[in-house]
């Protein structure tokens, strides 16, 4: 729009003291994309991604692996197409540049589709996806297990993005004495691969990091595409580390979280499956242990205690009764230097 | 490094001497001395559990 004309121009410039209401500016949006020609009739090649649909419509997003745009075709006149729409067709769409007035949100409606083959992406992804199973990059022998108690866990992923904070909520949630190191990482994008796979290679080389959590929050099957490189893929198999992806996503799988050694669904469910939680363990193992080795000591204690009182018992019944046998010995010996003394007097030895 | 192998050798530990004390092979003496190895372990498995300050380092 930049180089509008100056006609053009003046007839949508706002008046700079003038204060519009949310559906103002948006009818004013709408008006403008509706009576600019160069937005209606389009034809737009491109790659279908994101594809669902319910009674009323369809709805994907048209990619060309830089750039997307949404797009929706009403649900009768898709019928009436006969196109076949999947994940990965290459199309040609013919149709209008729509403003939706309530969501202020921009979409092709098409009324023409013309199917060019599978998409390129898609392909090149199932060829990588085959390699590596073949690799056996996405064997259970080769995943290893994370540790259960952690004491620091590195994360790669965007300083900025909220999956950072819902990964150390989680964390902290679970184990407030964790430790977390956080590598930035862009996570979309054509420099998203080298990013994340440089992320994962400076946290594996960090002494005392036990787990690395690898992931984003949900986008569209174009902005998850780092995730299916073999750049990512590799990093994560050779790293010494073991590696958690957390990907926020539902339908794909992604070819980071087949080689990661887990994959969980959300930034979340990665910090709460990483960090076991204190207070859980310790009411669940410790607590029941301490009163198993309280219980077993008294149960013992007793045990001997009557053993001990028995045998002093029997030490007490077998004891003869009267004067300790010393003072009878000298009273024997005492006797029996008397009879000799009796005797000698009366030998007259004496 | 993870704590772990720490804590399970300590429960392992304390499992046994629990063992030892139900099997009652030992002399009062002996099993006093178990009993406070036991607790001691115990303790010892709480302090690795309260250890670290869950600091959070950014590396841009």
């Amino acid at each position: 729009m930049a180089d509008a004309p100056d006609t053009e121009r003046q007839a949508v410039e706002p008046d700079a003291r003038e204060v519009l209401s949310v559906s103002q500016l948006n009818d004013r949006i709408a008006s403008v994309i509706q009576n600019t020609p160069a937005l209606n009739g389009v034809r737009c090649i491109g790659e279908v991604t994101d594809l669902h649909q319910n009674s009323t419509a369809l709805y994907f997003t048209l990619t060309d692996g830089d750039a997307e745009l949404p797009c929706m075709i009403w649900a009768n006149r898709y019928r009436e197409m006969d196109a076949g729409l999947e994940d990965g067709t290459e199309v040609i769409l013919e149709g209008d540049i729509d403003y939706w007035v309530e969501g202020g949100k921009i979409d092709l409606k098409p009324w023409e589709v013309i199917v060019v083959g599978d998409g390129d992406q898609a392909a090149a992804v199932e060829r990588l996806r085959s390699e590596l199973e073949e690799r056996g990059w996405f064997d259970d022998e080769q995943k290893q297990q994370p540790p259960a108690f952690p004491e620091r866990v590195g994360v790669v992923t965007s300083l900025r993005g909220d999956a950072r904070y819902d990964i150390q909520n989680a964390i902290h949630g679970q184990d407030p004495t964790l430790d977390i190191l956080v590598k930035d990482a862009t996570v979309q994008g054509s420099n998203a691969p080298t990013s994340i796979a440089n992320g994962i290679h400076h946290l594996d080389r960090s002494e005392d990091v036990d787990a690395i959590i690898v992931g984003r929050g949900g986008g569209s099957d174009s902005n998850l595409q780092a995730f299916n490189t073999e750049r990512v893929a590799e990093a994560i198999f050779t790293a010494n580390t073991p590696i958690v992806t957390a990907i926020g996503h539902t339908d794909d799988r992604l070819i980071a979280d087949q080689v990661a050694d887990v994959a969980t669904i959300t930034p979340t469910a990665a910090g709460e499956y990483t960090a076991n939680s204190r207070e859980e363990f310790i009411a669940s193992e410790i607590e029941p242990m301490e009163q198993q080795l309280e219980t077993a000591y008294e149960t013992f204690q007793q045990e001997h205690e009557h053993e001990q009182e028995l045998a002093e018992a029997v030490d007490e019944a077998a004891a003869p009764e009267g004067l300790p046998p010393i003072y009878y010995k000298a009273a024997i010996g005492m006797l029996l230097l008397l009879l000799l003394i009796i005797t000698a007097l009366w030998l007259g030895v004496l | 490094m993870a704590n772990d192998s720490a804590i399970h050798d300590r429960l392992s530990r304390v499992e046994e001497i629990i063992e030892q004390l139900d099997a009652d092979d030992c002399d009062l003496e002996e099993g006093t001395r178990l009993h406070d190895e036991g607790q001691e372990l115990l303790a010892e498995v709480r302090e690795i559990l309260d250890e670290g300050s869950g600091d959070v380092v950014e590396i841009e």
